[in-house]
């Protein structure tokens, strides 16, 4: 009995032992990452304006993604892009309009506020339709919001870097290389021909397939204005059915996104503003065939979502800290953007969760707010907790001192609701701008999925 | 008295855990941009008159701590001479400094007018009268920094305890705000951080004998020359047990220099600076930490996946490679149209840089790449410029080879 309860004794201290060291070797682990290639690239926001309807700029976003793998190794990304646009409702003068608030969305019509025909339709052209009162909107439809995807599927040779136009896309024959062989031999060695054809394009040679991306198609933006987010999968080339990979080089994409700007509409003169950012990476570990048409982001099959991410931010409002000589100081804004780690994207179903800010300033005084990230995330830091910029806890007459850490926790139950991603944007009196990545804690939000159509 | 039986099955199982976890720790240990750390480095700080930056700096845990902080500066002659200060942090404190005022407890700046952020004692100092305002830096800081002035160049800080010796923790992270002044366009990377895996403290090193521990310059006689005493130097090894190794390669995509933008029409140049994870701080070597300097193997991809060939470049203590300085072609030119490295008019609009150090003296490298975007096409830089910074994807692990930081004991 003594020797029993010895032996058990004996393996639980060894237990016990691996299992902190486990605990201890996972604290140190990578979870999201932006820095190194990855099997799944999530870009938080894409931006795209040509027209400048919603934006206060013409913007657009070049989107870059490389193959990583050196010398050999073709790779394909499955991409999901998702249209996180808000639209007007029915009963808006401009039903289905793009927009980002109810402000964007009048009621048709006009009608006299005050005076003497208060409430009664009237003409805006016409000076005298409200005595003593202005002919104004009625007020403001719905700006209803929305989520939907489109998915396509590139492929990226070894040491490639790809990129694009969000608005564009590339089309078939727009990829710098669209023929799937090369000839080999005959009188046009290394000229351009498809092996899949009957006919023999190469002469005396003979084609022989060779890496391309052929077969790669990428859409525009489904909308121009835009929002959203763009998600890639590493799915193994060769696989058929098409599947992500899981062979030893499973983690070889890497990623960034450009968000530009002119300050003139068409871009001849004046400036260009540029913000640019790595896409967060999520490396593969260990293949698991259980769930085909998911990925669990669960630190097994892939690394999990951080359960923290940590934003230094200069706090809104504040003047700018290096601004030279002018007459009035410009002030720094920040926005941000949360996504989430899970979604759905068999059944349509974004993932949700809510977003728990704890705000810490040069005091270590600590503020916290929460918000509920539904899909898409985005807002200026000093809206998030209330309208009015100068009362928020982002907001530098409220903290007090110009720069402050705030860290986020994504909270929820759902498959698609546990961990966040993000980046965020500052800029220094509207004109120029700098998206940088978020940083994270070592712990590990719960399970998170994506299913794949 | 029966002696215990132990099954060797669940304590072999215990082990398996053990060393499974070990393996993994080592396995995904790694420099980043994106996790505290307890070494930080911001490769990228310039101070010259032209652009400032400004270093944030944060402590993420729930204990106060301390750092002792080294500025390179990449440009002095002698190259790479040092300054290092100490700042104390309490628990989830995030402070700021600007690399060309520093920053001390008690400063008072002009907030507006036509000084804005110059130091100042009365509102007078801050004209136009009614516009500018004398105010002390709102905050808590609890150090001293000094300014920078004509400085480019690298900073690193390193986590200490109390006493000045290097601690784990991995309690800090950072970010530099890039500005140029003359037209506020503004560029911000993340700072990167080296993990501390093992603590206790880093051990005591001899700067004179190799590999010999010591606890004082006493215990560093030369045993051939008893006249000859180094000093005990702190040794921080970044070999993935006490410290994260660096990357074995950096990657970036980006586009070929003089390229246009896809969507502004712009003209796009690019800069890549890089710092040598090995650094000597406590030797200080009057031409550089590391002499010879470190040769970075810098090749470029094009998107026809060619490799359009690749060039050397010494590291010593900074790099800050405009990518037209590479980019020399056939005819000994610089820059686009001369069929050279990254040349846009041979390698396309985008290009994937590998980099990599050759064979000794080696060391790994960091770095960020920061890129202007330019619709005046003459001499794009900063000053006519939207510019952007992004931090270098890494690649691989260096954790057999080395690097190390050697910094004074305090």
């Amino acid at each position: 009995m003594v020797n029993a309860r010895r032996i058990v004794s004996v393996a639980k201290a060894g237990l016990t032992l691996g299992v902190c060291l486990l605990g201890l070797a996972s604290s140190t682990r990578a979870l999201s990452t932006s820095d190194k290639p990855a099997a799944i690239l999530v870009w938080p926001k894409i931006v795209v304006d040509t027209n400048a309807l919603i934006e206060p700029r013409t913007t657009d976003t070049i989107i870059q993604l490389g193959n990583a793998l050196h010398n050999a190794g073709l790779k394909q990304a499955h991409c999901f892009y998702v249209n996180a646009n808000s639209h007007c409702s029915e009963t808006a003068a401009e039903p289905g309009k793009v927009c980002r608030d109810a402000s964007q969305c009048p009621l048709p019509g006009t009608v006299c506020v005050g005076g003497s025909n208060a409430g009664q339709p009237c003409d805006p052209t016409n000076i005298d339709a409200c005595p003593n009162g202005a002919c104004v909107s009625p007020g403001n439809a719905n700006c209803v919001a929305g989520w939907s995807e489109v998915d396509f599927e590139v492929l990226v040779t070894h040491d490639q870097p790809l990129a694009w136009k969000a608005s564009a896309g590339l089309k078939r024959g727009e990829f710098p290389i669209n023929a799937s062989g090369v000839c080999v031999g005959g009188s046009a060695p290394g000229g351009a021909c498809d092996p899949r054809s009957s006919i023999n394009t190469c002469g005396t040679g003979a084609c022989q397939a060779s890496d391309s991306n052929a077969g790669s198609g990428i859409p525009p933006v489904a909308e121009d204005p835009f929002v959203g987010t763009l998600k890639c999968i590493q799915y193994d080339p060769k696989s058929n059915p098409p599947a992500p990979d899981q062979g030893s080089t499973a983690n070889e994409l890497i990623g960034s996104a450009s968000i530009e700007a002119c300050s003139d509409t068409i871009c001849d003169g004046g400036t260009v503003d540029v913000e640019r950012y790595n896409a967060s990476g999520v490396q593969f570990n260990v293949a698991d065939n259980s769930h085909p048409g998911e990925v669990h982001l669960d630190g097994s099959q892939y690394q999990a979502c951080p359960s923290t991410l940590i934003l230094d931010n200069i706090f809104d409002n504040a003047p700018d800290p290096l601004s030279a000589a002018t007459d009035t100081v410009p002030t720094v804004i920040t926005d941000l953007t949360l996504v989430p780690c899970g979604d759905d994207f068999l059944r349509q179903d974004p993932g949700n969760a809510t977003a728990q800010f704890l705000v810490f300033n040069e005091f270590e005084q600590r503020l916290s707010t929460s918000r509920k990230v539904d899909c898409f995330f985005e807002r200026q830091l000093s809206l998030i907790d209330t309208s009015n910029s100068l009362r928020s806890i982002f907001s530098f007459s409220v903290q007090g001192t110009l720069v402050g850490q705030t860290r986020i926790r994504g909270v929820g139950t759902a498959a698609t609701g546990h961990g966040l991603l993000g980046v965020a944007r500052a800029s220094i009196g509207g004109v120029a701008g700098v998206a940088y990545n978020l940083q994270q804690g070592t712990g590990k939000s719960g399970i998170d999925i994506i299913t794949i159509p | 008295m029966g002696v215990p039986k132990r099954n060797p099955w669940l304590s072999s199982l215990g082990v398996l855990f053990a060393v499974l976890a070990v393996y993994i720790g080592q396995a995904r240990a790694d420099v980043t941009s994106d996790t505290p750390g307890s070494i930080v480095i911001y490769p990228k700080v310039i101070a010259d008159g032209t652009r400032d930056t400004l270093i944030q700096l944060t402590n993420t845990s729930n204990v106060g701590t301390s750092v002792h902080c080294f500025y390179f500066d990449g440009t002095s002659t002698p190259p790479c001479q040092h300054d290092d200060f100490f700042l104390d942090l309490t628990p989830q404190q995030p402070i700021f400094w600007r690399a060309s005022t520093g920053r001390r407890p008690d400063e008072q700046r002009c907030v507006g007018g036509t000084n804005n952020n110059k130091t100042c004692s009365a509102n007078s100092d801050c004209p136009p009268t009614g516009v500018g305002v004398c105010a002390t830096t709102p905050g808590l800081f609890l150090g001293l920094v000094p300014p920078r002035i004509k400085f480019q160049g690298e900073l690193k800080c390193v986590q200490v305890d109390a006493s000045g010796v290097p601690i784990g923790g991995n309690s800090f992270k950072g970010e530099a705000l890039l500005e140029t002044l003359g037209n506020g366009q503004i560029s911000e990377y993340n700072a990167i951080a080296i993990q501390n895996i093992t603590n206790p403290a880093p051990t005591l090193t001899c700067s004179n004998i190799p590999g010999k521990v010591c606890t004082s310059a006493q215990d560093c006689q030369d045993p051939n020359n008893p006249a000859i005493v180094g000093n005990c130097a702190i040794v921080l090894k970044l070999d993935n047990t006490m410290y994260n190794a660096c990357p074995s390669e950096l990657l970036a995509t980006h586009y070929a220099q003089g390229a246009t933008d896809l969507f502004t029409g712009a003209t796009v140049n690019s800069e890549i600076t890089l710092v040598p994870c090995t650094e000597d701080i406590e030797n200080n070597s009057p031409t550089a930490p590391l002499s010879p300097p470190v040769i970075a193997n810098v090749t470029p991809f094009s998107e026809l996946e060619l490799l359009t060939g690749s060039r050397q470049v010494a590291v010593s203590c900074w790099a800050n490679l405009s990518l037209g300085d590479i980019a020399f072609g056939g005819d000994g030119q610089l820059g686009p149209g001369h069929g050279g490295v990254y040349d846009s008019s041979v390698d396309g609009t985008f290009v994937m840089t590998r980099i990599r150090t050759s064979a000794a003296p080696n060391s790994g490298l960091l770095g960020v790449l920061e890129e202007f975007h330019c619709l005046n096409n003459t001499q794009c830089g900063p000053i006519n410029g939207g510019s952007a910074a992004v931090n270098l994807h890494g690649q691989g692990s260096r954790s057999a080879s080395g690097d190390v930081i050697t910094i004074p004991e305090n």
